[in-house]
């Protein structure tokens, strides 16, 4: 049997020496902008001839065969780099820590415990543990990899020596989008009746403020349209802040004018996308956030609160708020909804933002990162 | 309100942010001064949120982590000797009665620490809450303006002189704005000014004028400002009625949140003026006293601002100054 030896720091191997790149991520998971870029990160790295499988904590059963369970990796890879994705705490970063080959961590943010500590001391511990683990990675990672500038200074303050910014894998072509028929078809309805539709894309978290996206859309029916609606699309990270989000809403007696969808398959969410008139981020933290992109997709316009990383995702293809207070907000929809040359303007500039994130260029990006590993360039 | 913690938002060729945003500010000016954005909606809805969010449970949290460090204090050395492989189970429990003594030897000093330390921890908690209860009693009064009359101390000797120093480009804040009168003043000749106030009744009058102004607490709302974001920084009426530590505080906040080189004008009430200008009751119920210019100029050099310059107005006496560039 071959010995374990570990390669000197920093666990750079002979460029040209790595044949394989195996992608470690805590759960693969349909929907989920961190496994969508992973099984993208695949498909480049198996178009430019590296063998690459992706091995998790746990697969959700519509992507089994995606992926394999950690435990099946061998003990001893020669030839073989790992990249790591982390986006919370998981026992994978310790094993990925203990393994012998060159890492390459790809950090897709942390939201800060101090906005989960109030809600839910588990999921407050979660993210802490990922934060020390990121620490603890630095020594033993030959490169580190963010999908923004913004997750990328995270990684430079813990002194990772060596970052690179590659934009997360997604497909951005309008073409290639499925619309589930049904959902479409309901959703239409719903605004055959009249009324703005509102539309947010993320976690049911407190740092996606979805309270403040609440208060707007009552100064908004104040206002201006009554019959508007506020359509929050994701899973909650907490129970608790889904109850205080069910709670408000029914206190408000918006139940009809506000719902939450969750679980949605890609194709039904397409169907969101189609149907709203704007896409209202109000996060107080992101990291990159992915609804952005999809939203200019769509050709969806959208209207952002200016915070952490979204400056930077949404560049200049959406309107940019530098405060969300609800009345900011409702006049910020009025604008862009009830003036179609804006409208518009706001469509083309998210259209001409989305060449940023074009796949191909961006699977070059990330296989070209590794070039120092593996000699090569695509 | 909320700031942004990022840039203010890159505009790209074809869609110019700046302008839209102009624009959309002039419309929530319109609808406020229209009575269509009341500022007390705001309140109103933030506080029907603030409902459920749960009250701060550190001491549960504490509780609970106890808990749990006491459940697994004990160490147990019985191992599950269950196998569905012939042999291997009956292997196991020889295994486990062979190493029994030395488990059993490790095991107990463990579980004795584990036991010691989880009992320290208990005594340490118990001492911490002796320790909290004695400092809520030393703490300082709320400074809670928004139950007080709405009484507004009249600035309109200070207008040139804060119109002198402030820009005309960039974001400039006057905390408490009161009514309005000097924010009035300051957006009249160009200056692109808001107020934050935390008395319902004086900001509402100010909003009812068509001026940006929002219920909010001097210092928590610069504490929620991006650092360096303001082109320019009034402060005046909570200065003088702060506690000292949030008098320090603010000029701490002053001093992060405005931009390099940008000007500070603080206009304060002398000491003796204050109770014979002040009602009686904003006087009796503040946690703090009005400090004397010279004080002031020291804590502003204290924070490294440059350029300080205290001018006398009889009842009051405004301190300019810049955050050094």
């Amino acid at each position: 049997m071959t010995a374990l030896r570990r390669p000197p720091d920093p666990y750079v191997a002979d460029a040209g020496s790595v044949r394989a790149v195996h992608q470690f991520l805590p759960a693969l998971m349909p929907g989920d902008a961190c496994g969508i870029h992973t099984l993208a990160a695949q498909e480049a790295l198996r178009e430019a001839g590296f063998e690459s499988e992706i091995f998790c904590e746990a697969i959700h059963h519509e992507l089994d065969g995606k992926g394999r369970h950690f435990s099946e990796f061998p003990a001893w890879a020669a030839g073989s780099a790992l990249v790591y994705h982390l986006a919370t705490g998981s026992v994978l970063a310790d094993y990925v820590n203990a393994r012998p080959e060159p890492l390459v961590v790809d950090y897709h943010n942390l939201t800060p415990a101090s906005f989960f500590r109030r809600w839910d001391m588990s999921v407050a511990n979660a993210v802490s543990w990922g934060r020390a683990q990121l620490s603890m990675l630095v020594a033993r990672t030959a490169l580190g990899m963010a999908d923004s500038t913004y997750n990328e200074l995270e990684m430079i303050e813990l002194d990772y020596r060596r970052t690179v910014v590659v934009p997360i894998l997604l497909d951005v072509d309008a073409e290639t989008v499925d619309v589930d028929p049904a959902t479409l078809a309901r959703l239409q309805a719903d605004k055959a009746g009249g009324g703005t539709d509102l539309l947010f894309v993320g976690r049911l978290a407190p740092n996606k403020a979805q309270e403040d996206l609440i208060k707007a859309l009552v100064m908004y029916r104040r206002a201006y349209d009554p019959l508007a609606r506020l359509r929050l699309v994701g899973r909650p990270a907490t129970d608790s802040y889904q109850a205080a989000l069910d709670g408000f809403i029914s206190d408000l007696g918006l139940d009809q004018a506000v719902t939450i969808a969750s679980g949605l398959s890609d194709s039904q969410l397409a169907a969101y996308y189609r149907t709203a008139d704007v896409l209202v981020v109000l996060s107080e933290h992101e990291g990159f956030n992915t609804p952005l992109v999809e939203a200019m997709r769509h050709r969806l316009p959208v209207i952002a609160y200016a915070s952490c990383a979204v400056p930077e995702t949404l560049g200049s293809g959406g309107l940019l708020l530098p405060d969300k207070s609800p009345s900011t907000v409702a006049a910020a929809v009025h604008r862009v909804v009830g003036d179609p040359a804006l409208r518009d303007e706001l469509v083309r500039a998210g259209s001409d933002r989305l060449a940023h994130f074009d796949l191909n260029a961006s699977k070059r990006r990330f296989v070209n990162a590794l070039t120092f590993l593996t000699g090569v360039t695509v | 309100m909320s700031e942004a913690t990022g840039p203010s938002g890159p505009s790209g060729p074809g869609f110019d942010n700046e302008r839209v945003m102009a624009e959309i500010r002039d419309e929530v000016a319109r609808r406020r001064a229209a009575g269509d954005f009341p500022p007390s909606l705001e309140r109103e809805l933030d506080l029907v949120f603030d409902r459920y969010v749960p009250a701060g449970s550190v001491s549960s949290d504490f509780t609970e982590a106890v808990k749990a460090a006491d459940r697994a204090a004990y160490i147990n050395v019985a191992v599950p000797t269950e196998s569905q492989k012939p042999g291997v189970g009956e292997v196991k429990r020889v295994l486990r009665k062979a190493m029994a003594w030395y488990l059993n030897y490790l095991a107990q000093q463990t579980t004795a620490f584990a036991t010691a330390s989880v009992r320290a921890m208990r005594s340490l908690g118990e001492r911490l809450e002796m320790v909290e209860e004695q400092l809520a009693d030393l703490a300082p009064a709320r400074d809670d303006a928004a139950d007080r009359p709405a009484v507004a101390a009249d600035l309109g000797g200070w207008v040139s002189l804060c119109i002198r120093h402030l820009p005309t480009r960039g974001r400039v804040l006057h905390a408490e704005c009161g009514s309005g009168a000097l924010l009035r003043s300051l957006v009249d000749a160009g200056v692109d000014a808001y107020g934050v106030e935390p008395r319902g009744p004086l900001v509402d009058a100010a909003a009812a004028g068509g001026l940006e102004a929002w219920p909010d607490d001097p210092v928590e709302h610069l504490s929620a400002v991006a650092d360096g974001y303001l082109a320019g920084l009034v402060l005046s009426g909570c200065v003088d009625r702060l506690a000292l530590p949030r008098q320090r505080r603010l000029i701490e906040l002053a001093a992060a949140k405005l931009a390099p080189g940008a000007p500070l004008i603080l206009i304060a009430t002398h000491p003796d003026a204050w109770s014979r200008a002040v009602p009686a009751l904003e006087v009796d119920l503040a946690p703090g006293r009005p400090l004397h210019p010279t004080t002031w100029a020291h804590l502003l050099e204290g924070a490294r601002f440059t350029d300080v310059v205290a001018q006398d107005g009889g009842d009051t006496s405004a301190l300019s100054a810049r955050r050094p560039g």
